[in-house]
């Protein structure tokens, strides 16, 4: 998990291309450099999607939540008139 | 009128939608509140995307573009792209387990437990309801906004009082807003969350496609993407701003403006060398003198527009998009997935759609700025630029459909959340548990559903000329401001009820502040560009912080239930 925030950290640096902000240059299918990085990095926060779900998934939620101890409709609502008497 | 028909046929579509979740809907109030834990993960990630992404996306980002140029996409596609991923991979995975375990069917429900407090749910359920309207307001405006220009002059002597004179005998956006409020009711009442979930998998395919079919006509017509590049608006040698092209639609192709035609004057500007320039291009900002005619008086009246982004502005917008850690909506949603795994393409694809929906609109909305008048209403944009470029009324029909499946895809989650938590958090909350049958929950969540959409559908058409793109930042900023009491109810164990209502009444009195100081619902940014949403988040999350140090931790079966040991 902490590969994971590491990268977001990274990406949200790198996220403030201050490097682009006054070049109008057109790089490709009519798009200019400003618009062409973003639109890189919108395919970089997918990559780290991949990466997260791949070696980061937390598998222990899922597990916890198959658990089937708790999950009876209703379990709230009792417990709350029961804590608030 | 084929573009009506058109529209009409879609609409007619949804409604069979609708009728085909409601043969598939189980008659108990799990069902119609989260689909009985059943959604799959391309159903999750069509009702999650197209749940986020409203009129806001489509007729909001281009007109913002048309203000602001392509830095509207840094701004707000790009960073949500990354914040959005990681808050479905570090909040809903969390909420969706926590939810499936004990049976939540809200957010409310989740807190009140968490932080071990009945009033928490009493304090959040008013505030959650008053930043969800104007998110619903937004889907209403745009509706209208949408349907008015591309119907223009079809019923010249019903029609008489048009928004702007060009679009007299349209259908006025009072009509469009109580269809689209109808018909999403329609389904919403049918199938509950699973309708809902079905219509936005089918809406959002239908507004990507849409989407993309759109951009290649307007691009066709534009000349190619090299010529398009070239049709901003520009800063001629002597400051003057100017259109070097028009669009001719007897020749069906741009034509050259000789000489170009002046719109406008530079104000001011932070850099040196601006000639031959274009502003929408870049993200420096610079300031311009426009002009446009008075609606009534046919006067032309001087106006100021900032076109560019101020860096501290965008630097402070990653703030906005933490919102979606907070929508009651989309807590909904997450709770409608079938298993944990059913998250991944979400995870995944969600970045990769935003772009998909995006670069167009931003491209179309900076290309615009060198075709339409300045003063024409942002939210018009899209529309304008449809009829005038693509102009086949089959074509503006489908894209028009398109824009309406954008806005109709989070409208009908937004309403059903409302009768959700109202239902389940103020009038089932403290009654015995058999108090209401089944069949009373569904009456008083739908009845509910009804109070809310009139309401709505009276504040829209008395709200119809504000610009959705700053409402919904607005709506965005109040969600923003309440993310650390979400992130800190998972991530910290010692944070406390005392903490939890110092943090959510924080939220709300700083941004009622700038609320009121931005005019209500104008744009509105603190000192040199800050964003308001990163001063309510930073004195939220203070406030948590602060206020649960010096009171007493939550019991320990609290903790105990909330963190489970991962040993």
């Amino acid at each position: 998990m902490r590969a994971f925030w590491l990268i977001f950290l990274g990406l949200l640096l790198i996220h403030q291309d201050f490097w682009n902000w006054s070049s109008e240059e057109i790089i490709a299918w009519g798009m200019p450099v400003g618009l062409i990085y973003h639109a890189g990095f919108s395919i970089a926060c997918s990559l780290l999607g991949v990466w997260a779900v791949c070696r980061a998934w937390p598998a222990f939620w899922e597990q916890y939540a198959a658990q089937q101890d708790e999950t009876i409709e209703g379990t709230t609502e009792k417990n709350l008139i029961n804590s608030s008497k | 009128m084929n573009v009506l028909w058109i529209i009409i046929g879609y609409l007619l579509v949804l409604l069979l939608l609708g009728w085909g979740s409601g043969r598939m809907f189980r008659g108990t109030s799990k069902d119609f509140f989260v689909a009985s834990h059943s959604i799959g993960p391309f159903l999750l990630l069509m009702s999650v995307f197209g749940t986020t992404m409203t009129a806001f996306a489509l007729v909001g980002s281009t007109g913002k573009s048309f203000e602001r140029g392509i830095g509207t996409y840094g701004l707000m596609a790009s960073i949500s792209g990354l914040v959005h991923m990681a808050i479905f991979f570090l909040v809903g995975i969390r909420l969706w387990a926590l939810g499936k375990k004990h049976g939540y069917l809200t957010q409310i429900q989740f807190f009140r437990e968490r932080f071990e407090s009945q009033r928490l749910g009493y304090l959040l359920f008013p505030i959650l309801v008053l930043l969800v309207i104007p998110y619903l307001l937004i889907g209403i405006i745009g509706a209208g906004k949408v349907i008015e220009p591309v119907t223009a002059g079809l019923f010249p002597q019903i029609f008489t009082n048009p928004t702007i004179p060009a679009w007299s005998g349209g259908v006025p956006p009072w009509l469009t807003g109580l269809v689209i409020c109808l018909v999403v009711l329609s389904y919403v009442f049918l199938g509950g969350s699973r309708g809902a979930a079905m219509a936005n998998a089918f809406q959002t395919l239908v507004f990507m496609a849409m989407g993309v079919v759109a951009f290649y006509f307007i691009v066709q017509s534009l000349g190619g993407f090299v010529q398009a590049g070239s049709v901003p608006m520009r800063i001629t040698e002597s400051g003057v701003v100017v259109q070097d092209f028009r669009y001719d639609k007897e020749l069906g192709q741009l034509v050259a403006n000789e000489p170009p035609k002046k719109i406008g004057k530079l104000s001011s500007s932070s850099s040196s060398n601006l000639t031959d320039r274009h502003p929408h291009l870049w993200r420096e900002p610079v300031t311009v003198e426009f002009q446009k005619k008075h609606p009534k008086t046919g006067e032309l009246v001087p106006f100021e527009r900032e076109v560019g982004i101020p860096f501290i502005t965008f630097v402070t917008y990653l703030f906005i998009p933490l919102s979606v850690g907070m929508f009651p909506h989309l807590f909904q949603h997450w709770l409608t997935a079938r298993n944990a795994r059913a998250f991944k393409l979400t995870v995944i694809a969600h970045p990769i759609c935003i772009m998909i929906v995006w670069v167009p609109c931003v491209l179309i909305g900076s290309w615009a700025s060198g075709l339409l008048p300045p003063g024409i209403p942002p939210p018009a944009v899209l529309s304008a630029m449809l009829n005038m470029l693509v102009g086949d009324p089959l074509l503006t029909g489908l894209l028009t459909a398109g824009v309406l499946a954008a806005i109709m895809s989070s409208l009908d989650s937004q309403f059903l959340c409302l009768g959700t938590i109202f239902t389940n958090d103020i009038v089932v909350n403290r009654s015995a548990k058999d108090r209401y049958t089944d069949a009373q929950k569904l009456r008083i969540a739908r009845t509910f559903i009804v109070v809310i959409v009139a309401v709505t559908y009276l504040l829209a058409m008395a709200l119809k000329n504000e610009n959705v793109f700053d409402l919904a930042i607005w709506c965005f900023s109040g969600f923003s401001a309440l993310f650390p009491l979400v992130f800190s109810a998972l991530y910290w164990k010692r944070a406390t009820e005392a903490g939890a209502v110092a943090s959510i009444l924080v939220a709300l009195v700083t941004w009622a502040y700038f609320f009121h100081k931005s005019g209500y619902g104008g744009e509105y940014f603190v000192g040199p560009g800050i964003v308001p949403a990163a001063i309510c988040f930073f004195a939220s999350a203070g406030a948590m912080v602060l206020v649960s140090l010096f009171t007493s931790p939550p019991a320990q079966p609290t903790i105990d239930r909330f963190f489970p040991s991962q040993s």
